[in-house]
């Protein structure tokens, strides 16, 4: 969450600045650590800092480190991975890249594994939602959300260019080059721009286990990937109160989408093709009307592409071509009013217009509109901070042809609240509820045969207790932070494939009721070993028992749901010192089943996964330069997170960075 | 005459001896050499977790993974279908391609074959039949393969897109090809002649045609299963003799069985609820509902006659847990229940 930024923090910790009587929106700190601890819902962050140490290139390969996810990870670099946070499901977990939420309108799920770390500054995982109410409406209306903050342009000794240029070179044929630039135009100006190609074989070897006696040696195949992803945003500020940005981006990738490892016939089912192409523009603003009165807008435009090609659809006579398009117009207007000076309520309306087209026939070709309000108020002090808020959803569903499906209304309130008993100590109580729903995607509403126009959004009601606690000190230990919440959730009305005619189609239900409950526990310490070490440390612990409740009288009932660890979590540690940077990360999970039936034949095995890294920084003429080696899975395991999709075994990645 | 002698063996390859004589004298209730029951499950799509129970009618005791047990490794991904030759089991596995062929006494493999086409390409079988001397497999791969049990030789010749439902009459394999929503379905039956092993005519039946059954007569009945969109599913039968189609209105099922002239079809589905019923394949009409105890059974899946006793075998399966089995009397007696027998039981078959 912090590690690094700690030192950054504990530096400045003497002299806080309360900014409560300085912005509108009253938010008394900004320092990660403090953010984290004075939250009345649970956020978890990585700094860039940390993300360089953490063994990882995407954002879903450091996610992993945050408490209570599941990360499906379909293996290698190119294998889809998407989030689900505390077992609702990756439907209810929303991306939002720089402020602008990342939407799908087709499947819903965000394949993070797309994201390169090479340009975040700031990932952070927020269960329920962000403390900062002064935010689009769509920000409130997700059970979790993923925030990936980019970096901004920021110039050391009146320099008006900075830059990054990367190579990353390892096993599975990886290479990796990528440059980031930005440019100061003028006092209010800056630029950035930024491409990233990325080009990996993928192909590795993996142990195949037939059973109890026989096993084979096999190679992974059609693991191939290759990205590019090109960026550039445009940063206005006057330094008082008017802030704005525009940012375009371009991704393209291909991929080849490795099957499951089929027993007896594992070089089948690997001949499927990946394209996406994603092309969004969006811009940002916010100026201040008066020193109470604030007012923010977004907007963006997004479309993107996916091809699915299967050159040997159903053993190799046939070719199986789909593609989808999507496209999205949105933009959203929120007002920011501080009526005192510890109360902010936000009002903030979004619209957005989605469609979907294919090349399949029959294709209802489904659009819709989608207008989200909220009303939000936040009152803080020091030692209360209080946020209470109510989200409007309404949709207008319509198709080409055919009929279209339900419109939607909801009504979605939250409510958290956190509370510091004792001045002197920086101990805090937090609570929050929330209660929000997924709405049905075009996949669940009008796929072919499964679709079912009539679904219902999936309901899912959140309550989380915690505490956390933080103190800095003058000996050695400099600063240690720890947070432990726990939570129940449940998901009603739950879309779920059942088998419908026949058994050979399977249709979209409102079915399932799932009840979770957990704890999330999160420590950080840093330490002065020596006037030159300092090491810093943190660990995450996610305990999970998420359980179907959907029929009583079915033989499922109370059993765990697929794919949901009752323990797990991981570690990272990293040594800073004069002479070389080192850096230990681990991600494990215990046992877990693959079937929603618990017997201990669908039961998956535990595993854990560690990494190491060796980094050193030098300043040459050109620039701080930056050599780093990992090594990756260092005991070769060739662990599942999606049964029959092995993981790579032990890998090998360099990078070498320069900063001018 | 032939076709009566042909229907004996039948019998003597499917069943044991005994069963030919018996037949049509004795009355069914009697003491029987039935012993156990294989039960193929497909598991789930690519979880590569089928496995074949065994169910011990003397000792009541079950063993669910039997194949894993003796053999050390498992069946494979999405065993499809499975049948008695002698003293043998041939089970076709969908996903993997291939064909087991396993001693009926000790569970033991006698043998793996890859079900490959002349490139290597996986053939994809889901279904197979036998006529004493050679197994007959339909495949996705748009093809029939003829294997010599003696020797495993084979050949294989195309038929229409995704073969699925086989049946042996008189010489002939009748061949269910169903096509695919990508392809477009199919509506018809591939007639193969199986002295020269090739197609000797095409049926037209109804859309998507899967399932296929033979009464004592000879007569095909054929599970059409529409396009799950606008086109609902349908049956037909198929009078051998003169190779023309009937359609047989009121019928929508997933799953047909017959003995002798009485025929089971599994019709129903969510959230009405499944069912099986019986239907007689001389009037053509549904007599009434199999179950007359008011046992219920929930999502059934696959259906098998003892031909022995007249016992009806009914599994159930919704994907999710391990479906049950079920014994019915031919009267529609529940005569006993095995619980969870594995995920998706497909096939039974009698020991």
């Amino acid at each position: 969450m912090l590690a690094v930024a700690l030192i950054a923090n504990s530096l400045s910790a003497q002299h806080l600045t309360d900014s409560l009587h300085k912005l509108p929106e009253v938010v008394v700190t900004e320092h990660a650590s403090q953010k984290h601890v004075r939250s009345t819902a649970p956020i978890q962050q990585l700094n860039a800092t940390t993300l360089t140490k953490l063994n990882a290139i995407h954002v879903s390969d450091a996610v992993k480190h945050f408490s209570g996810v599941i990360v499906k990870d379909y293996g290698g670099i190119g294998g889809l991975k998407t989030l689900s946070v505390r077992n609702m499901g990756a439907n209810h977990t929303a991306i939002s890249y720089d402020g602008v939420a990342v939407t799908d309108i087709q499947n819903g799920q965000i394949d993070i594994g797309r994201f390169s770390l090479q340009n975040v500054e700031m990932l952070s995982l927020n269960n329920g939602q962000n403390d900062q109410i002064f935010q689009a409406a769509r920000l409130f209306a997700s059970a979790s959300v993923l925030t990936i903050q980019t970096k901004r342009p920021s110039f050391a000794n009146n320099k008006t260019m900075e830059g990054t240029a990367v190579l990353k070179v390892g096993s599975l044929g990886l290479i990796s080059p990528s440059v980031a630039t930005s440019f100061r135009l003028n006092d209010n100006w800056s630029l950035s721009a930024s491409a990233e190609w990325l080009k990996a074989k993928g192909d590795y070897r993996y142990t195949l286990q037939y059973g109890a006696d026989s096993a084979s040696v096999e190679k992974r195949n059609n693991t191939d990937v290759e990205n590019l992803l090109v960026e550039s945003a445009l940063f206005y500020t006057n330094h008082k109160q008017a802030k704005a940005h525009a940012r375009i981006y371009y991704y393209q990738s291909e991929r080849g989408l490795p099957g499951a490892t089929v027993f007896y016939n594992t070089q089948y089912n690997n001949k499927q093709r990946l394209f996406d192409n994603t092309f969004f523009v969006q811009g940002y603003a916010e100026n201040a009307i008066s020193p109470t009165l604030k007012w923010q807008a977004n907007a963006k435009y997004n479309a993107a592409r996916v091809r699915y090609l299967d050159p040997e659809f159903l053993s190799g006579e046939q070719v199986l071509d789909e593609r989808f398009n999507q496209n999205e117009w949105y933009g959203s207007f929120a007002m920011l009013y501080r009526p005192i000076a510890n109360l902010s309520v936000n009002v903030a309306t979004d619209l957005s217009h989605g469609r979907l087209t294919s090349n399949r026939t029959p294709f209802d070709t489904p659009s819709r509109w989608l207008s989200q309000s909220v009303v939000a108020g936040k009152y803080v002090t020091e030692q209360l901070t209080v946020i209470a808020n109510m989200l409007y959803t309404q949709t207008f569903e319509s198709v080409k042809q055919g009929t279209p499906a339900n419109n939607q209304q909801k009504w979605s309130p939250y409510i958290s609240f956190s509370v510091q008993p004792w001045q002197s100590l920086d101990l805090r109580f937090r609570a929050f509820y929330k209660n929000i729903f997924r709405l049905p995607t075009f996949n669940d509403l009008y796929y072919p045969s499964t679709g079912k126009r009539t679904l219902l959004p999936e309901d899912v009601n959140q309550l989380n207790l915690g505490v956390s606690y933080t103190a800095s000190f003058p000996h050695r230990i400099k600063h240690i932070m720890i947070s432990a919440d726990a939570y129940h959730n449940n998901v009603s009305n739950k879309i779920v494939a059942y088998p419908d005619n026949n058994l050979f189609i399977w249709s979209m239900y409102n079915l399932g009721k799932v009840s979770i409950n957990g704890m999330d526990v999160n420590a950080e310490m840093l330490a002065q070993l020596s006037s030159q070490i300092t090491l810093s440390a943190g660990a995450t612990y996610s305990l999970q028992d998420a359980r179907d409740k959907t029929n009583p009288t079915s033989a499922l009932y109370n059993h765990k749901i697929p794919y949901s660890p009752l323990h797990a979590g991981s570690g990272r540690l990293s040594l800073a010192t004069p002479w070389v940077d080192f850096g230990y990360s681990v991600v494990w999970s215990g046992k877990r089943y693959y079937m929603g039936y618990n017997k201990p034949q669908y039961e998956m095995m535990a595993y854990a996964d560690h990494n190491i890294t060796l980094a050193k920084d030098w300043t040459t003429s050109l620039g701080r330069v930056t050599l780093s080696a990992e090594v990756l899975n260092i005991l070769n395991n060739n662990y599942q997170l999606v049964r029959n999709y092995p993981m790579p075994g032990r890998s090998y990645r360099t990078s070498i960075s320069i900063h001018f | 005459m032939k076709k009566n002698l042909f229907a004996c063996l039948l019998l003597l390859a499917t069943t044991l001896f005994v069963a030919c004589e018996k037949e049509s004298s004795t009355p069914i209730e009697e003491i029987t050499p039935t012993t156990g029951l294989f039960i193929l499950n497909e598991g789930l799509w690519h979880q590569s977790n089928s496995t074949l129970a065994f169910y011990n009618l003397e000792t009541k005791k079950d063993e669910k993974d039997l194949f894993s047990l003796v053999n050390g490794r498992t069946l494979g991904d999405t065993a499809n279908d499975m049948i008695k030759v002698d003293n043998r089991l041939f089970i076709v596995v969908n996903e993997s391609s291939t064909l087991e062929v396993v001693d009926i006494e000790t569970g033991k493999s006698i043998r793996q074959i890859k079900l490959t086409d002349e490139n290597g390409k996986p053939r994809m079988p889901r279904q197979i039949v036998q006529d004493g001397k050679y197994v007959y497999i339909t495949a996705f791969d748009h093809t029939v393969t003829r294997l010599n049990i003696s020797d495993f030789s084979s050949q294989s010749i195309k038929v229409g897109l995704n073969a699925e439902g086989i049946e042996v009459v008189n010489g002939k394999l009748y061949v269910a090809c169903s096509g695919d929503w990508n392809a477009g379905y199919d509506n018809k039956l591939y007639v193969v002649d199986i002295a020269s092993f090739s197609v000797e005519r095409t049926i037209e039946v109804g859309l998507n045609p899967s399932m296929i059954a033979k009464d004592k007569d000879g007569d095909v009945y054929v599970l059409c299963m529409g396009n799950f969109y606008d086109v609902t599913g349908s049956f037909y039968r198929i009078d051998t003799k003169t190779n023309t189609a009937t359609k047989i209105d009121g019928i929508v099922g997933s799953e047909v069985e017959i003995k002798d002239h009485t025929a089971y079809i599994i019709q129903g589905a969510y959230p009405t609820p499944g069912k099986v019923v019986v239907f007689d394949c001389k009037s053509d009409k549904v007599l009434r509902d199999l179950v007359t105890d008011g046992t219920e059974v929930d999502s059934p899946y696959a259906l098998s006659i003892d031909q022995f006793n007249g016992n009806v075998y009914v599994t159930t399966s919704t994907y999710l847990e391990p479906g049950d089995l079920y014994c019915f009397s031919a009267e529609g007696k529940l005569q006993y229940k095995v619980e969870e027998v594995g995920i998706g039981p497909n096939t039974i078959v009698t020991k």
